[in-house]
């Protein structure tokens, strides 16, 4: 059965049974402390201490982690080599050309392609920690309780739910063409995926009706309600971030004026 | 809870007419089996036991009552009567296999401590309690199929009807689901299912109903309904292996002088459910 190994790992980490809440909480205060600092150290901070956590105490294979940042980071690389060769008017550092014709590189660019790399370095991470920590449900749980509009949680939980069973159902399909050469040249690729992409529309379709009915047998009356209970947050884990995130402000203001170039 | 069915016709929106005229009636405590080739109307006439679908002509009785389509009525049937699909994907929509179980409890209005308490003996009687915070995409199909028991037994229906509940699994986690099955009923639920599975129904049942094109063919105890060759041929079923082989020997009886077949193995070759009675069923040949 195909699965997505985040969603796989959300399940078994060792901090998966923690509380969303002190998860969450990490995770946006990792969030702030990256995008709010001028300067590397503290988002590469933020950074290693999660990446730390993740792979020390939540026990997610470090090589997974580090493929799946990896991947997140070569988009943010050309974005940043971009900046850093193209903006800026202070400091000229480099000269890329010839006679004449081509580019000054300026160190404030530089610096601001590097800081912009390491906060989206400390941000994505951050990110990736709770979406690898906390399993949906939680999430959805967190949010409710937060006021969020019922029908966002309601349509995500059955998207959640139906993406896994269409996924296997779409991957079915695709080996029965195969199996009958469907994907032998380019063109019959194309019209193989598209008769995918057709039936799996109509089968939304269908399937949509069938669990409405299902739903409808257990006293669906147009809301989904749900347990609410959730794992109470350990005062130490909190106590503990809370430590961090004061040192880490402390931090940016020290560091704020930290130049690479 | 009784259901009487007086000559209940329903026609899909596209015109086909999946019912016609069918009389009948289910009985209380009893192990129930519908049986009947694809298409033969087995899943719409269940889906008649909790007003999910409407007759187009005809009237049901549930108790001798007429049966209401008011909201007040249909949310106190669909919590009596609880319903699995086939396909355990069309019922499991939560993310969780708790939050999916106490779907049906939390929609009863019941307080949260009192859910969470059924939720627990639910998946406990179907042995999943270990899977409570999986979601579904990591279990089995036959680990599907309880949980989407557990979830109708978390409502304490009067009666549990199951679609199909064989299909999609392997022998053992079948007899798994069947045992199940019986264990309800033991605990005093009527339990109807719909099968073509004419072994199951053999061995199961305490009462088959045969459909066939949308009529009813015959209703009766299993072996009555099987040992019955004409309506075995119209109804487009085969004849359950078990008798299949006792009709054989029967038939080369002069080899039977020869090497007797002991009285045991005959038993044996008796549905379970027949053996008490099975021998006057079976003495006069």
């Amino acid at each position: 059965m195909p699965y997505f190994d985040v969603d796989k790992y959300s399940y078994i980490n060792r901090l998966s049974k923690c509380s969303p809440i002190t998860k969450l909480f990490l995770s946006l205060s990792g969030i702030v402390l990256s995008v709010s600092s001028p300067s590397p150290p503290v988002p590469i901070i933020v950074f290693s201490v999660l990446a730390a956590l993740l792979i020390f105490l939540a026990r997610v294979p470090a090589k997974f982690y580090l493929k799946m940042m990896t991947y997140a980071m070569l988009a943010t690389v050309l974005n940043c080599i971009v900046i850093a060769l193209f903006f800026g008017s202070k400091n000229p550092i480099a000269y890329i050309g010839i006679h004449g014709y081509g580019i000054t590189v300026y160190g404030d660019a530089v610096d601001l392609g590097i800081t912009l790399f390491c906060r989206v370095l400390g941000g994505v991470s951050s990110l990736f920690f709770l979406s690898l920590t906390t399993p949906m449900m939680d999430t959805w749980i967190v949010l409710r309780k937060m006021g969020a509009p019922p029908i966002l949680v309601e349509m995500s939980m059955l998207m959640y739910r139906y993406l896994f069973v269409f996924l296997e159902y779409a991957s079915r399909m695709h080996l029965a063409q195969e199996l009958r050469l469907g994907y032998s040249t380019l063109r019959r690729s194309f019209r193989s995926l598209s008769l995918v992409a057709t039936n799996l529309f109509i089968g939304t379709l269908q399937q949509g009706e069938r669990t409405f009915t299902a739903m409808t047998a257990r006293g669906y009356d147009g809301n989904i309600r749900m347990l609410t209970e959730l794992p109470k947050p350990a005062l130490s884990s909190v106590a503990g971030i809370v430590v961090f995130d004061i040192l880490m402000a402390f931090m940016i203001f020290l560091t704020q004026h930290i130049t690479v170039v | 809870m009784s259901f009487r069915f007086d000559k209940v016709s329903y026609r899909y929106p596209d015109g086909t007419d999946a019912l016609k005229s069918i009389s009948l009636k289910l009985a209380k405590g009893m192990k129930i089996a519908l049986v009947g080739p694809n298409g033969s109307g087995k899943t719409t006439l269940l889906l008649h036991l909790n007003g999910i679908l409407k007759p187009t002509s005809g009237q049901i009785y549930v108790d001798d009552r007429p049966l209401d389509y008011k909201q007040a009525f249909l949310t106190e049937l669909r919590r009596r009567v609880g319903f699995v699909f086939e396909d355990p994907n069309d019922q499991l929509f939560a993310a969780t296999v708790r939050q999916d179980v106490a779907f049906g409890p939390l929609n009863m209005g019941l307080a949260i401590d009192e859910v969470e308490a059924r939720v627990s003996e639910a998946l406990e009687s179907v042995e999943m309690v270990e899977y409570a915070d999986k979601p579904p995409h990591f279990l089995s199909m036959g680990q599907k199929k309880r949980v989407a028991i557990a979830g109708i037994l978390g409502m304490r229906p009067d009666i549990v009807v199951m679609d199909e509940p064989t299909s999609m699994l392997d022998g053992k986690m079948a007899d798994q689901i069947i045992d199940l099955l019986t264990k309800l009923n033991s605990e005093g639920k009527t339990v109807i299912t719909s099968t073509h599975d004419v072994d199951l129904a053999l061995e199961w049942a305490d009462d088959v109903l045969v459909l066939r094109s949308g009529t009813l063919l015959a209703q009766g105890s299993p072996m009555e309904i099987f040992q019955n060759e004409d309506i075995i041929a119209r109804s487009g079923l085969k004849i359950p292996f078990r008798l299949e082989l006792l009709n054989q020997f029967r038939n080369h009886s002069d080899g039977l002088e020869r090497f007797p077949i002991p009285q045991d193995m005959m038993t044996w070759l008796l549905p379970k459910n027949a053996r008490m009675r099975g021998q006057t069923d079976n003495g006069g040949r």
